[in-house]
């Protein structure tokens, strides 16, 4: 029995050693090349751009569908595109953006639709493998339950270190990549790029989950008390889905209006036909960007005024 | 006791019988079959204690007329073996026996021998009737004559490694039961299982006996 339980104890000893090096082991090159390092690009944005300045927080609806330049033209205020995954969660974008705001500093969230169904807003794999693989610090910013579910993933994430195809013969992410972000945060690649065909969006397969719009209230008062302001936008969204979906959208829109934080135009105003989506229902080719960024530039020269 | 005798290396679906879930099937043969009669009646009588065998099989799994269909299927497979005599051909030995790779002759017995479990299975797992033979049907649909999409090449590279595994332990009371006695190579084996299950761990799915 004693040699059973010393064997025991040994084998899992190694096992967790075999994690533990997985774990600290860098980033493989694979991984590094990822949509997700694109966090380190951002986070050097919000360090290095002057305030005041628009700060855009969602998922790859604003990376993939705004024209950064175009804003800070246009506005003479300087931009920050954060987006890069929707699947990174709501919750996390907000928390890990509020330690980069300064006083002066307008936050724009442009959720997407996602985001306020199910648990979609705590975030999934690409936000354990943000932490893992980006930045180990951030974890701060997880809830307990964050922390379990990543702490549940770690094994996986330690494992897929030792596949030979993280390090030879993997696939170039393309537009997919952290070298696809110009240095205004915004993906850019694609705006030379041919659509590819989409399928609408038939649902959101969850309920409807009110807490979300109370943490965007919560992060309205953080920034309040830094000195800086939130507002609200609607993320792109092609007609489709728009159409699919209307009636659980219009109930995200009613929310957002409770809130009293300024609303800057309403979801039909972002809704864009097929000829302006590139090949998700939330991204834009070149011409749905141009237009998407016009509309918001009239919306933010009202100031959420408009409906 | 073994429950499970590498069932998929079957060459007929007697066979199949034999190795697979044997708790049940040698429980249903003991308080079902031979009390009935058993083969002991004629060809007949043994035919219908073998349909019974397979209705009640198909009850015994849950309320749902798919389970009762799959134990149907079985039972129309079944039959035939009985009725030719050729139910207990391979009662004693295991597919190539003395070799090391199956002849020609064995291997499309036992794929044919899969492929009817399969189906079977399709009929088993499906929500309903209706889904069951759209599922069937939609196999055999012009699809078929498509290129088919590989998907992730690592999966077969582990289908290929787990069936030669399980082929070369088919003597044996499980495929790992003779391991290196190397425990560096041993633990190394058991750790690639870890990392292999951590690595394709799918989200949980709920276990279809929960239903009982």
């Amino acid at each position: 029995m004693k040699r059973f339980l010393l064997q025991t104890g040994l084998f899992f000893a190694l096992l967790f050693l075999i994690i533990a090096v997985g774990v600290f082991t860098p980033a493989t090159p694979r991984a590094s090349g990822s949509l997700l390092f694109g966090q380190r690009i951002k986070d050097s944005l919000l360090v290095h751009t002057p305030s005041p300045r628009y700060i855009f927080v969602a998922g790859s609806n604003i990376s993939f569908g705004l024209d950064s330049r175009m804003l800070e033209d246009s506005l003479g205020t300087n931009v920050v595109n954060t987006g890069i995954q929707g699947s990174i969660g709501l919750h996390y974008m907000m928390r890990h953006v509020l330690d980069y705001t300064r006083p002066g500093d307008t936050v724009i969230l442009a959720p997407e639709y996602d985001q306020f169904f199910g648990n979609f807003v705590h975030g999934d794999e690409p936000l354990y493998r943000t932490v893992l693989d980006v930045d180990m610090a951030s974890v701060k910013h997880l809830t307990r339950s964050q922390k379990w579910n990543l702490l549940c993933y770690t094994p996986k994430y330690a494992f897929s270190k030792f596949k030979p195809n993280e390090y030879i013969g993997y696939a170039d992410p393309g537009i997919y990549g952290a070298k696809s972000f110009n240095k205004y945060g915004d993906t850019y690649l694609h705006w030379t790029m041919e659509p590819i065909s989409l399928s609408a969006s038939k649902g959101f397969f969850a309920t409807y989950n009110p807490s979300v719009v109370d943490s965007i209230a919560h992060f309205a008062l953080q920034l309040k008390s830094r000195g800086a302001e939130l507002m609200i936008t609607f993320c792109a969204y092609d007609k489709g889905s728009w159409t699919n979906n209307r009636i659980e959208i219009s109930m995200v829109d009613s929310a957002l209006r409770t809130i009293g934080v300024p609303v800057l135009g309403n979801p039909e105003r972002y809704v864009f036909a097929d000829s302006m989506i590139f090949e998700a229902a939330y991204h834009l080719n070149r011409n749905g960007v141009e237009l998407r960024t016009q509309r918001l530039i009239e919306d933010l020269k009202v100031k959420g005024n408009c409906k | 006791m073994r429950n499970f005798n590498f069932p998929y290396f079957s060459r007929d679906i007697a066979e199949f019988w034999r190795r697979w879930h044997i708790s049940l099937t040698t429980w249903f043969r003991d308080y079902i079959y031979i009390p009935l009669g058993g083969s002991r009646g004629g060809k007949w009588l043994s035919m219908r204690n073998t349909m019974v065998i397979f209705l009640v099989s198909g009850f015994w799994h849950g309320a749902n007329w798919t389970f009762v269909a799959w134990g149907v299927y079985h039972a129309f497979l079944f039959v035939p073996l009985l009725l030719l005599g050729a139910n207990r051909k391979y009662i004693d030995s295991v597919v190539a026996e003395h070799r090391i790779l199956p002849t020609l002759k064995e291997l499309l017995q036992m794929g044919a021998t899969f492929i009817l479990a399969l189906i079977g299975w399709i009929i088993f797992r499906s929500e309903n009737i209706a889904q069951a033979l759209e599922y069937i049907g939609r196999l055999f649909d012009k699809s078929l004559f498509s290129t088919p999409i590989w998907g992730d090449k690592m999966v077969y590279l582990f289908i290929l490694l787990l069936l030669v595994v399980e082929w070369v332990g088919r003597r044996n009371q499980f495929a790992l039961e003779h391991m290196p006695s190397n425990r560096l190579l041993r633990w190394g084996i058991y750790y690639a299982l870890v990392g292999a299950i951590f690595l394709f761990a799918a989200q949980q799915a709920s276990f279809i006996y929960f239903q009982f």
